[in-house]
């Protein structure tokens, strides 16, 4: 089986597992709805100041989501011993990564799809700049905090205090990618300045720790 | 020395907090290592029996 | 043992060498350097300010070297590869020690200077984010169980490289495009009137000096933790071994 064959086997099984008990889903959304529920008494917007906030909103709302899924990530693997299976099989561990940090990410982007909504309506959003950017710049910034945060959820499986642990690793090395995404969010949305600089931030940024986290994923793996 | 103004009591914080600062840590460190030296011989209780999942 | 037998005196005299080079400096640059003309008596901070700063970017590289060799080594030489994660661990802790006081005394120097505890500029920002970065490290390698600390800190620690120089331009980035005023005006040892020269780079080499012995104190602190935990695995292993018998 090719490379990218074990990949899509591993994505498929995280996709059709999560599909049975639609825990992660369930608990993201409705996590996020909270979020910008929350935010939005602290915070108070009229219609000109929203612009510029919501970016940031929006992204930690995203952010604190995905902590929630990415906590539970590799739980299923441990479980009955799965993981020790994981590592005698033939396939490589990077392809594991990779199919689970995809599944992932559509979860996520599933979450987007239906907060973007939300968003606009609870703000009264209406994109100054160029609005098709949204659609680089999502993929972009969600790739960035799913990645590595599979790749530390995977760091911290046999640690006590596991939970607390992804978001203390996970948040200083995302802050990079954290400031490209809500920088180039409230770039499109006020149209005050170009998100072009954060936008190549976004993609080397990507490039650098998926090599990173694929590289480095067997290590992880067998690192008794 | 320097008079009694804000700048002066500043300046003697800075010197003050990094001498105990650095010297802290050093303490730290000799506290520690004088520790280990005297159990090195006792029996210390391994720590392998964590529960494990996988 | 005849290693430590040598190395006991040499670090007591480079200890010596090092808290004479400092008080030097300390002395250089609170009474000897004239007063700026500018900024009177406050300015003298920069000299402890200053040296931490540049120390503490060049701590996490020796974190870094070291990881990778932990890395390296991990599966070839398994004694060497616990002396490199030893320098690992010594490295990151100087690191957060001088990150911290670098931060304290920039933020007492910004309360002097300009009224203001903190301001989101650049360097200051940077700085926080690579104290953040290694307390994250050091936090994995208490949280973590037993046997996988070292492996996922020198992960963790490959990670955090990458990071140090893209958080530095985005940062710089950030604040080209959304102005702030600026707590550092420019670089102070670039601009620096050469009367002060001596004393700065007194005290550069004196906090070396220092930074140098704590990493070889926690260096050999580290290993004894070592050999202490392979003696007690040791007499675990022979007691079970009796008791089979």
């Amino acid at each position: 089986m090719s490379y990218f064959g074990h990949v899509f086997c591993h994505l498929r099984k995280d996709l059709q597992l999560e599909w049975r008990s639609r825990d992660s889903i369930n608990g993201m959304l409705f996590f996020s709805l909270l979020v910008v529920v929350v935010f939005s008494l602290a915070f108070d917007p009229t219609a000109a100041m929203s612009r510029q906030i919501a970016g940031g909103i929006l992204w930690v709302a995203l952010l604190f989501a995905s902590i929630t899924a990415l906590n539970q990530a590799w739980t299923r693997e441990q479980r009955n011993r799965v993981l020790d299976a994981q590592r005698m099989s033939p396939s490589p561990p990077s392809a594991l990564f990779l199919g689970k940090a995809l599944a992932n990410m559509l979860f996520v982007a599933l979450v987007e799809v239906v907060l973007a909504p939300l968003f606009i309506v609870f703000y009264n959003l209406h994109a100054l700049g160029q609005g098709w950017l949204f659609l680089v710049v999502m993929p972009l910034g969600t790739w960035a905090l799913v990645c590595n945060g599979t790749f530390f959820a995977a760091l911290g499986l046999r640690t006590r205090n596991r939970e607390l642990l992804l978001p203390l690793i996970l948040f200083p090395i995302s802050i990079p990618a954290l400031l490209g995404m809500m920088q180039a969010t409230t770039a499109i949305l006020t149209g005050e300045f170009e998100p072009g600089l954060w936008i190549r931030l976004l993609v080397a940024y990507n490039v650098a720790f998926t090599t990173v986290c694929l590289l480095l994923f067997e290590t992880v793996l067998s690192a008794e | 020395m320097f008079g009694s103004s804000m700048e002066a009591h500043h300046l003697l914080y800075v010197y003050l907090s990094v001498w105990l600062i650095q010297g802290g840590y050093c303490a730290w460190i000799a506290w520690q290592w004088l520790r280990s030296g005297k159990d090195s011989r006792s029996s210390i209780p391994l720590d392998s029996e964590t529960g494990r999942d996988s | 043992m005849q290693r430590s037998r040598i190395l006991g005196p040499i670090g007591i005299v480079w200890l010596g060498l090092t808290l004479g080079v400092i008080a030097y400096a300390t002395r250089l640059g609170l009474f000897l350097a004239p007063v700026d003309a500018l900024q009177g008596n406050v300015f003298r901070i920069i000299f402890y300010h200053v040296p931490h700063s540049m120390l503490s970017l060049l701590f996490p590289y020796v974190n870094l070297v070291a990881s990778l060799f932990y890395l390296f080594w991990r599966q070839r030489d398994p004694l060497k590869s616990l002396t490199a994660d030893a320098v690992a661990i010594a490295s990151a802790e100087v690191t957060v020690v001088y990150a911290s006081i670098c931060l304290w005394t920039g933020m007492l120097w910004g309360r002097v200077e300009w009224g203001l505890w903190w301001t989101w500029d650049a360097r200051l920002t940077s700085m926080l984010l690579l104290w953040l970065l290694y307390v994250s490290y050091l936090m994995l390698r208490k949280l973590s169980s037993t046997g996988q600390t070292q492996t996922l800190a020198a992960v963790l620690s490959v990670f955090a490289a990458i990071d140090v120089p893209i958080v530095y331009m985005s940062i710089k980035w950030w604040r080209t495009q959304h102005p702030a005023p600026i707590f550092f005006s420019g670089d102070p040892d670039a601009k620096m009137d050469p009367s002060m020269l001596p004393a700065f780079l007194w005290n550069v080499l004196g906090w070396a000096m220092w930074g140098i012995f704590l990493l070889c104190f926690r260096y050999a602190l580290e290993r004894r933790r070592q050999k202490r935990e392979q003696d007690a695995a040791l007499q675990a292993i022979e007691a079970s071994l009796e008791m089979a018998q």
